[in-house]
């Protein structure tokens, strides 16, 4: 677990990145959300800054480079499967995954028909 | 009339001993708990299980590697079949012959004695059968599909044949024993009977659960425990109830907005998912964790299975066992101490005395003088108390007086 402290004394623990990168591939941004919506308000005000930053790094390190690793998986039920999870959670939490546009761009002209239809569906929202 | 003045004498004096209280404690006031807490956090490992040569050796496995298992079984066996012509298996011994108590590490474990089950015999052909019949199901319908299955659910899987749910109960310890891995890891689940709340977000899935918020209820611990992690906490303990009334006051009093801690309970002994999951928060967050249970044998005996796993299940301790968790209460001398008359006591009776002299005769007792000393007390005393004795003093005390007391004070096992 990641520690924070505050200047208070209080420690809040948060999931390690290592954790992280075993999640479905779309868990990452919904947790992201949540972070940004619901925990990070709720901090102390001495840790909020090093929450927020911990997201970002987040965001960069573990929610972008999973979408693409599914996405450019040579199994391609599980190219599938990323594709399909990006169309159900994209209109949910489309504030933090809208970061992976560009990085997917190039799955919209996808041999495979289905993945570059929900791909090109999800760059034209 | 004399012997009468001499009684009620008697009376004033065993409830003289009271604790000097405070009203007004917060959370910053429990240092020692704090403490414990900065101490485990600097541990740069978890506390981890130590390995050791004359036991079972179990895992815990992802279900890839379990069916592995179970094909390498069979293969055992389609070898012997076409070798010898007399197919067998060996499985761990389960019963107190082959039941080691590590006192080093607070645990009971599996020895490494083996019973031979052979498919060819009447004796354990029966047996032999079911462990067989067993496996296939968590192979088929468990591991392949990563699906759950309940004990009852197996049972109906071939009913006729296992005549009884306790064979079949039977077989699915067998199963994972002769596999070498947790119950838990082969996909066969107990019926969920825990609840927890508190500071503590978890991840069900690709679902956020939030423990504070469940209305007026609490979260029931999931057995698809292998679903479940932790996502964040600010918790600073967490307490291990025995009864669902204090946990109700727990909840009713919303107590983790005031002292964050993570509060669960398994409605009496702790079920595998409950001690699992309590296992998985102890170890991943490194709370200190505090058990209350009644000041009766049975509440002690509730205690000493979370935190080394009853024997039954010895060959899962590691997975399952919280060793490093205190008796908070209630301790026999809070009886006086937090001033419980004589009308919120209860004489014991005879299965009572048993079950605290089983408990005084074994070696993690022995082993462990503050909790000896507080079962001889109690010997002593042959008065035993529910937690809601503590309600005598009205029904906010365990809550407003007794926890943050005990905690404040470090008075515990």
């Amino acid at each position: 677990m990641k520690v924070f402290r505050t200047d208070k004394g209080r420690i809040y623990q948060i999931t390690d990145k290592e954790r992280m990168k075993e999640w479905d591939a779309e868990m990452p941004f919904i947790f992201i959300e949540y972070a940004k919506d619901r925990l990070i308000p709720s901090y102390p005000k001495s840790i909020k800054k090093q929450v927020d930053d911990y997201f970002k790094e987040v965001l960069n390190d573990i929610a972008i480079p999973a979408i693409e690793r599914d996405l450019s998986s040579e199994d391609e039920e599980e190219r599938e499967k990323a594709a399909e999870s990006l169309q159900t959670y994209y209109p949910q939490y489309s504030k933090e995954m809208k970061k992976i546009i560009p990085k997917i761009k190039k799955f919209a002209n996808d041999k495979n028909k289905k993945i570059a239809k929900i791909i090109k569906k999800i760059i034209e929202k | 009339m004399a012997k009468k003045s001499k009684s009620k004498t008697k009376k004033r004096s065993k409830h003289s001993v009271l604790k000097k209280l405070r009203n007004d404690i917060t959370i910053n006031d429990l240092e020692q708990v704090r403490e414990m807490f900065e101490k485990r956090l600097a541990q740069k490992k978890g506390i981890e299980y130590i390995k050791r040569d004359d036991i079972i050796e179990i895992n815990d496995v992802k279900p890839k590697e379990a069916l592995k298992r179970i094909e390498n079984v069979v293969k055992d066996i389609v070898r012997q079949i076409l070798v010898a012509g007399d197919p067998s298996f060996k499985i761990p011994i389960r019963t107190s012959s082959n039941i080691i108590y590590d006192a080093e590490q607070d645990l009971i474990l599996l020895g490494q004695k083996e019973a031979e089950k052979k498919l060819l015999t009447l004796t354990s052909v029966q047996d032999a059968t079911r462990v067989m019949k067993v496996m296939e199901i968590i192979y088929k319908q468990c591991l392949k599909t990563k699906k759950h299955m309940t004990k009852r659910e197996v049972f109906y899987g071939a009913a006729k044949l296992f005549q009884d749910q306790k064979y079949s109960d039977s077989a699915i310890e067998d199963v994972s024993a002769l596999i070498r891995t947790t119950r838990n890891s082969t996909g066969v689940v107990a019926k969920a009977r825990g609840s927890a709340v508190g500071r503590l977000k978890l991840r069900d899935g690709n679902e956020i659960i939030d423990l504070e918020k469940q209305g007026s209820g609490a979260w029931s611990i999931s057995p698809f425990l292998d679903r479940i992690e932790v996502l964040e906490s600010d918790a600073e303990f967490i307490l291990v109830l025995e009864k669902d009334a204090a946990m109700m006051r727990i909840i009713e009093e919303k107590w983790w907005t005031k002292f964050p801690c993570i509060a669960l309970t398994a409605e009496g002994v702790g079920n595998v998912a409950t001690r699992m999951f309590l296992k998985k928060i102890n170890a991943t967050l490194k709370l200190p964790t505090f058990c209350l249970v009644d000041c009766d044998p049975y509440g002690h005996y509730i205690y000493s299975v979370y935190i080394r796993g009853s024997k039954r299940l010895s060959y899962e301790s590691p997975f399952l066992a919280t060793p490093d968790m205190h008796l908070l209460g209630v301790l026999t001398r809070d009886l006086d101490e937090f001033g419980i008359g004589d009308d919120q006591r209860i004489p014991m009776d005879k299965r009572d005395l048993k079950r605290l002299n089983d408990m005084l005769n074994e070696d993690f007792v022995k082993n462990n003088k503050k909790w000896k000393d507080d079962l001889q007390l109690m010997k002593k005393n042959k008065q035993k108390a529910e937690i809601q004795a503590l309600s005598s003093h009205g029904i906010e005390y365990i809550t407003d007086t007794y926890l943050p007391n005990k905690l404040y004070s470090g008075d515990w096992i």
